[in-house]
């Protein structure tokens, strides 16, 4: 797969905050192969997510 | 699971089944292997590895794609910190299963998934070698293997390990139904090394992966590219991070940080490999006995990945330039 592949599977898969890294040389990697490095991340779930407490406009009385 | 995956599965199989038991040829160049995937000294110092046997054991045991310690990375600091619990899918002949299990302490756990059991004896057996000799307190000393120094190491613990044979991508593993259902959503971190583009159900094995960690969870994935304009650094990962955010921005995605423990082991530093020493000398004469020092490729024919990466995520062989073509445009 193509590193934008990889990407689209972990989105499709449900992971968030994915992202390639980079890649590397790998040292028997022929011409058309490279190594690459991702990381993602298992979305809390809604009760466990922290919300940024934004400033709240009070309802006029 | 789509037509043909049996045969890729048995592909790879009996390829890493054989290398298991050859043990390695022994003539591989294990300092550049390290070198190109991104293992170094900083990590090994971090993971209280020392002595060189240990370290040439290691890399010489070694299949995969990279190295999904190296820093940096988002949450580093955060990921492989004492008593977390980490699963290596894949896991080979155990290298990075030892190195997770040093990192993570003996109040964490490491679990290895291989497909090949030859594979997952070997990294068992490595794991378990390791952990005797951390409980002895001990370790042959940087001057070669088998000389008999010793030197500490310094209260090391290392995590409890335990290994299974089953194949990622069969869409069981850790549902409810699943070998491993009773370890869904337990872990903080999964690795996944050089594996995934030997799997010949994708979805699958993403999904597997998902259903293992706890919300929360670090997945650390290493793996071959095809990559005909190119894959390394400042190759355009920035560009297409970039427009992954947008499209999840779009898609109403939201970033999310892990909550895991935000210490860091003193004394020991959140980036770990990609310090520039790397292994100073490997020599090929060292202690290499259980696993093989290379993947093995694995003929094409399929609907894997498998035929243009050569196995074990090496990335040896090549695609064909309208595989090429595809796979690259987006």
């Amino acid at each position: 797969m193509a590193p934008v592949e990889y990407l689209a599977q972990l989105r499709t898969a449900g992971f968030s905050g994915v992202q390639r890294l980079g890649g590397f040389t790998n040292f028997v990697t022929s011409s058309t192969t490279r190594g690459a490095r991702f990381v993602a991340t298992k979305p809390l779930a809604p009760a466990e997510q922290v919300v940024a407490a934004a400033p709240s406009e009070k309802a006029p009385m | 699971m789509p037509t043909g995956s049996r045969g890729v599965r048995d592909q790879v199989q009996a390829s890493y089944a054989e290398y298991a038991r050859k043990g390695g040829d022994g003539t591989g160049n294990l300092e550049e292997r390290a070198t190109s995937w991104g293992y170094g000294r900083a990590l090994f110092e971090e993971a209280g590895l020392r002595d060189e046997a240990t370290l040439a054991t290691i890399m010489a045991a070694a299949c995969g794609g990279g190295c999904p310690f190296a820093a940096p990375f988002p949450a580093r600091a955060q990921t492989f910190v004492p008593g977390q619990r980490v699963v290596d899918l894949g896991c080979g002949a155990g290298h990075d299963c030892l190195l997770a299990a040093r990192l993570v302490g003996a109040k964490g756990l490491v679990v290895g998934v291989d497909l090949t059991p030859e594979m997952v004896a070997a990294a068992a057996a490595a794991c378990a070698e390791d952990a005797a000799r951390a409980r002895s307190g001990t370790a042959n000393s940087s001057t070669g293997s088998n000389h008999g120094d010793k030197v500490a190491l310094g209260g090391l613990e290392v995590a409890p390990s335990e290994f299974h044979v089953a194949a990622l991508d069969d869409g069981t593993l850790f549902s409810s139904c699943g070998p491993l259902a009773h370890l869904a959503g337990t872990f903080d971190v999964a690795l996944s090394n050089g594996v995934l583009n030997l799997c010949d159900d994708k979805p699958a094995a993403f999904a597997a992966v998902f259903r293992a960690l706890k919300p929360g969870g670090v997945f650390l994935l290493c793996d071959v590219c095809v990559a005909p304009r190119g894959c390394g650094e400042g190759d355009g990962a920035e560009e297409e991070n970039e427009k992954e955010e947008a499209k999840a921005a779009d898609e109403g995605a939201e970033a999310v940080t892990a909550t895991v423990p935000q210490q860091w082991p003193p004394g020991k530093k959140a980036e770990g490999s990609n310090a520039k020493p790397l292994l100073a000398s490997l020599s090929s004469s060292s202690s290499v006995s259980s696993s093989p020092p290379l993947p093995p490729s694995v003929s094409s024919g399929s609907a894997a990945d498998t035929k243009s990466t050569g196995g074990g995520g090496d990335g040896g062989g090549a695609a064909s330039s309208a595989e090429l073509g595809d796979a690259w445009s987006n």
